[in-house]
This record gives C-alpha cells, structure tokens and sequence, in this order.
C-alpha cells in the first residue's frame, strides 16, 4: 500500500546544514592516501609530469575506489557510512538550469540522496511542544521526531 | 497505489514525494498504520522513468536498497531474456495450458510430463524414471514452436524448469533442472538451452542463480507481484533479472559453479551459503550488501504479508548488536576529531516498552541532569506517529527507536548513524570543544 | 552546500602558500570573505599540504527558496605533482 503525493519540487531547508569537519577529514586522508599511491607508480604505469588534468583526475579516481576505499586504510572511508560516485555522477547546479553537472570526485554520506527529506521528516522539533511541555525542557535540550506526522486511524 | 498530482505534464525536473507505510501487525489490527522516518522518498518523474523499478524498491526497503539493487544491475550483467534468447539464440516459455480451446496435442505425447508424477522424486532434478509420457489428447496452449524446424523446441533438454510460485524456502526447491526432454505445465516457466555448447553449465548456472537468496531478493525489491500480492511472479520479473553471461565467468568459476550445481541437484542443504557466497562474488557485493539483502528479506518476508516478523518486540541481543553497528559506523569520523563514542542501552526499559532508547555520548561525558521529560516526548511520539525521537543535550543524545525488530536491523543501525553523523555530530562536538 | 573541497595538482615549486591567497587577491571575479587560514585538523603529509580554508560571497539564490546562497567555505588540498 503506497501513496504518491505529486506537487511542485518539494521546498526543501536550503542551504543544506553542513557536513561535519569529521568527514571533510576522512574525505582529505582518503584522497591523500589515494594520491601517495599515485606518485608511487613508475612512471611507465603512470606519468605524473606528461599527464593532463583530466588523466590525473581518472587515475586518481580509479585508485580512490579500486584501492582506498574499502581497504581498511582511511578509517570511515567505507561503504559502512560512505559512498564513492562513479566518474560520470551528475549533480543538479544551484538553480535547476544546468541538472548534469558532473563533479571531478564525487563522494557522499550514505543515505545523502535522503538527508534533505529526512531533516524535512524531522520538522517536528521543539517548536511542535505546546507551551506546556515546552516549558519543562531547558534550552539546551532538542527533540527531533522521526516521523511522517501522518497516521491514520479508523476501523 | 494512490496517487495525488495536478493534471498537467511534468517538467523533466519535476519531483515528488512518495511515501510508503509498512505492514505493522499491530498497528494495522487496529485499523490504524505509520509512516516511518525514512519511508519518505522524493523522487524525480525522470529518475522513475530510467528505474521503473524505484517505487517497488522503496515500498519494501530503504534507499540502501536502491543502491544494491543498483549495483546489481550496473556490473557486467545483462537481463537475462536479452542474454538467453538474443545473445544465445535459446528458448524460453510457460509451461502448457490445460483449459480453454480444445487444440490437438499429440505431438507431446513423445515427451515424459512433468504434471504426471509416478511416484515422488527429486524436487531438485527431474530423475526419468519419475514421471509418465504426456497424455492428454488437447491443450489450450501447446508452447509449440510453429515456426522452428522442431516444434518441441521449448520442451527440450537440458531445461531449467522455474516455479511460478514462490516456495516458503528456497531450501523446498523453486526449480529444477532436467537432462531429458519433458513437457512442464502453465505453473513453471522454461528456459531450453538445446543445441548451445553449454548447454547442460548454462541450465546449471541458471538452477544456481535461482537458489541464490540474491534472486529472492530481486523479486522482493522489483517484481511488482511479491511482496505486494501472493507470492506468484511474472516469467518478465526472472526475464529481466540481472545475469552475468556465462562466457564472462572464469574457468575456476565454471568449475565452482559446477560442483555447486551437483551438490544441489543432490538436495545439499548446505550448498545454500556457498550459493549465496558465491554469487555475491560473481556481482562484486560487499559485506554490507549482503547485509541490507538480508535484513529487507527478513523484515519483508514476501510469505509474512502481515508483517509479523518485523513487528515484533526487539530482542536484548539485537539491541546490543544494534549498538555495536552504531558505535562502529560513528567511530572513525569521532576519532578523526579526537573523541570517542560510547552507545549503550539505556537502564529502566522493559521488553513491553513501545520505544526502546539508547544513549549515545562522548567517551568521557559525566552526566548532568539532563531533562526527565520522556514521558512527555513519549506522548508527543504516539501523537505523530514517529519511528524515532532523538533528545540532544551537549555531549549526548537520547535516541528512541521504537520496539519492533524492523527498525533494529543492522542496515537501520547505520541510517541511524548517518542521519547522526549528518545532522547531530555538532552535540559531541560542541562538548569536545566546551 | 556551504561546504566544498578544491583539489589542486601542484608543479614542483608552486606552493600552496603564497600562490593561494596571491591568486585570491589578484581576482576580480572571486569575492573572498576570508583569506586562507591553515585548517587546524589537517597536517602536511608526504606530497600533500596542510589543508587551507577560505571563505567565499556567493551571487545566486536559491531556486527553492528564492532566498540569497550564503558563504561558501572552501577547503584547498594541494597534492605535489
């Protein structure tokens, strides 16, 4: 039993919040890891000093999933939390003109497709409490209710 | 499927929301249901028209889900209807239909028939001397071939012979394979690989792949018939399914195949891990992959339309599990920013309770008074429904998952840790730096 | 995104410290809110910089919300060719 609500693009919060520093770091350690490895070829299999850009780009990318990630060696660069796109990933621009940008390296937080939803999902945080209940939390203090805010009831 | 939409012609970009609940047996008793946090998808009218098969994808999982499915797909694998009769030039059919037009049968009546059993045999492997010839005198459909040089080009051996129902248990058999020629009736579907080279390793690896749970689980996340109606599926849900040419397998994985196909035809119930180990490494499925097919085949047996099985209370060893995935998947990143975590159950909970909760915090958090106002959060959760109440105080968050196995499995563990990581990681953080 | 990383392949000699904020000083097109600062996380390691943040204007608005796009914060990781 499913139910498709069709409207307008959905109004997502934007800008999304950002990422936590901790993930930019384990993004960094990745692509670092990735380039030592890069450099560490002979230059037979790979010459850094003739190669363009984009042949970096595609080597490093190839590295990146074939032998980084997954490997064990950048803790959290893994697909228990994290996935790597393919080269040719298409990202949407900031106004919808341009919807196959494709980024160089495009890695994402599982489940990334959904966090807008998710933190619309989660729309009914404090300012939901009625004044009563309100009351009885300290400032400090946020509630966040993974719901859909939608049952139905009736026999 | 109900839909609400404006009559007009969407725009490529056009999204929507789509919303799914699950069986919840006893919530639905009730004549009530609830829509969990994470079954709330907005998709494109575009994407929907590249991967037809999203909507189902998502009724019965996760986006997780999506991304294996995927996977699948996407690696060297082709449908099978492309490979097995455009690539290899083979046939495939129902089986005969017995009821309608009275159309002449005779020329089957050179064929053993798999509908007139002799005595039980094998459920595996048609064994020969199991079965009588085809006597019927008219079929409504004969599946004979009018325009090949053999009609009885469908019913010829080496077969894969697939039910159309889906069994309880793999373990029971959902198809078999035979080495003779033999009429199958209108509730199996038939995959003739006679006159290829391969013949007999082609029939085998299709036996294989059929008792993968990887097959299973394509039914469950794409067929529009399982997991939605009776466990009945369409010859178009195997046709379409991903299958790696046999010609791209190496020759140790023919031989593998191979000696998996003779342990299964002999009824070796222990063929079945090695089955599912193996194919997940045909596909290049991780750990992780394996794990979210697992979990959604659990949750969303296509044989428990009630869904009991994912209505039920937690067990204390799933919550301990459910921490551990938790505290693995957090870990890495807290320890890039110099803190650890610690996920444990919190104390005062009865099996009973409707939200089992959780404490998450930094390693060396001392705890404050922190709000006592869970009855009231409790309160407000029933009021909206909610699968998930998570109570953010510096350094440590409450989180509530509510009692019932679906949402305790190890692939939720790590949407919990993502939506964490992503949207409350500043809690740990805002303490480190406090 | 208020986030993003920029990737550079670096020459033999061309560092990211001056070149980085030079390059930011000298452009007319990119309206820079704070120059480079060294990333207190991050540490040079063999053939890679210490990651440097800036902080961008940005002159669209959003097209869900009509609304101006905040700063973008930039986080530089030079890899040595």
């Amino acid at each position: 039993m499913s139910k498709i609500f069709a409207t307008s693009p959905p109004r997502f919060p934007v800008p999304h919040a950002p990422l936590p520093l901790a993930v930019w770091l384990v993004a960094e350690d990745a692509i670092r890891m990735a380039w030592v490895r890069l450099r560490q070829r002979s230059p037979e299999r790979f010459d850094l000093t003739t190669a363009d850009e984009d042949a970096i780009t595609l080597k490093l990318h190839e590295i990146l999933v074939d032998e980084v990630y997954g490997s064990g060696q950048v803790e959290g660069f893994d697909d228990t939390m994290m996935h790597i796109g393919s080269r040719e990933s298409k990202i949407r621009n900031f106004d919808g003109q341009h919807p196959d940008k494709m980024p160089d390296l495009h890695s994402a937080l599982l489940d990334e497709s959904s966090s807008a939803r998710v933190r619309t999902v989660y729309s009914s945080n404090v300012s939901l409490l009625t004044p009563n209940t309100r009351s009885a939390f300290t400032t400090a203090t946020e509630v966040f209710f993974g719901s859909c805010a939608v049952t139905m009831r009736g026999r | 499927m109900l839909a609400f939409a404006r009559n007009e012609r969407p725009d490529d970009d056009s999204q929507f929301w789509f919303v799914s609940p699950q069986a919840d047996f006893s919530l639905n008793r009730l004549g009530e249901l609830r829509i969990d946090a994470h079954a709330a998808h907005v998709l494109s009218v575009g994407e929907l028209i590249q991967e037809s098969w999203l909507l189902k994808c998502l009724a019965i999982g996760s986006w997780l889900d999506v991304e294996v499915v995927r996977k699948i797909r996407s690696c060297k694998s082709r449908p099978l209807i492309e490979y097995w009769e455009g690539d290899l030039g083979l046939a495939s059919t129902q089986g005969y239909k017995v009821k309608g037009e009275p159309n002449d049968a005779s020329s089957l009546h050179v064929l053993l028939d798999l509908g007139a059993p002799k005595r039980p045999s094998s459920p595996f492997t048609v064994d020969p001397t199991a079965y009588e010839l085809f006597s019927h005198e008219t079929l409504d459909r004969t599946r004979l071939d009018e325009k090949s040089q053999d009609q009885l080009r469908a019913y010829r051996a080496p077969l894969f012979l697939l039910k159309k129902s889906l069994p309880p248990d793999r373990k029971l058999a959902n198809s078999l394979t035979s080495y003779v020629d033999i009429a199958f009736n209108q509730s199996y579907y038939g995959y003739s690989a006679c006159g290829d080279e391969d013949a007999e390793l082609l029939v085998r690896y299709l036996h294989v792949f059929a008792h993968g749970s990887l097959w299973t689980y394509l039914l469950l996340a794409t067929s529009p018939t399982i997991g939605t109606e009776r466990p009945v599926f369409l010859k178009s849900d195997f046709d379409s399914c991903a299958l790696i040419p046999l010609n791209e397998l190496s020759e140790i994985a023919k031989s593998q195949l191979f000696q998996l196909s003779k342990r299964l035809e002999s009824a070796d119930i222990s063929s079945f891990d090695d089955i599912d180990r193996y194919i997940a490494s045909l596909f290049g499925l991780s750990k992780r992959d394996v794990e979210v097919m697992s979990d959604t085949g659990d949750v969303r047996n296509p044989h428990d339309e009630l869904g009991i099985c994912g209505s039920r209370p937690t067990t204390e060893q799933e919550i301990q599990h459910f921490c551990s995935e938790v505290r693995a998947a957090i870990r890495p990143f807290a320890k890039k920013v110099g803190f650890e975590v610690n996920v444990e159950q919190c104390g005062d909970q009865t099996k009973e309770d409707a939200f089992r909760f959780l404490r998450i915090s930094v390693i060396d958090f001392i705890d404050q008074s922190v709000d006592d106002v869970r009855h009231l959060i409790l309160q407000l959760a029933d009021r909206i429904g909610a699968s998930l109440i998570i109570q953010a105080n510096d350094g440590v968050l409450f989180v509530g998952v509510l009692n019932q196995y679906r949402y305790w499995t190890k692939s939720r563990a790590r949407l919990l840790a993502a939506d964490i990581l992503r949207d409350h990681f500043s809690t740990f953080e805002r303490w480190q730096s406090s | 995104m208020t986030t993003a990383m920029m990737v550079a392949y670096a020459k033999d000699g061309y560092a990211i410290d001056p070149k980085l904020t030079d390059a930011l000083k000298k452009s007319t097109t990119i309206s820079t809110t704070s120059m480079a600062i060294l990333c207190p996380s991050s540490e040079t390691v063999l053939f890679c910089a210490q990651t440097q943040i800036t902080v961008h204007q940005r002159m669209f608005c959003y097209a869900e919300t009509g609304e101006d796009a905040p700063d973008i914060t930039l986080r530089h990781l030079w890899l040595s060719k």
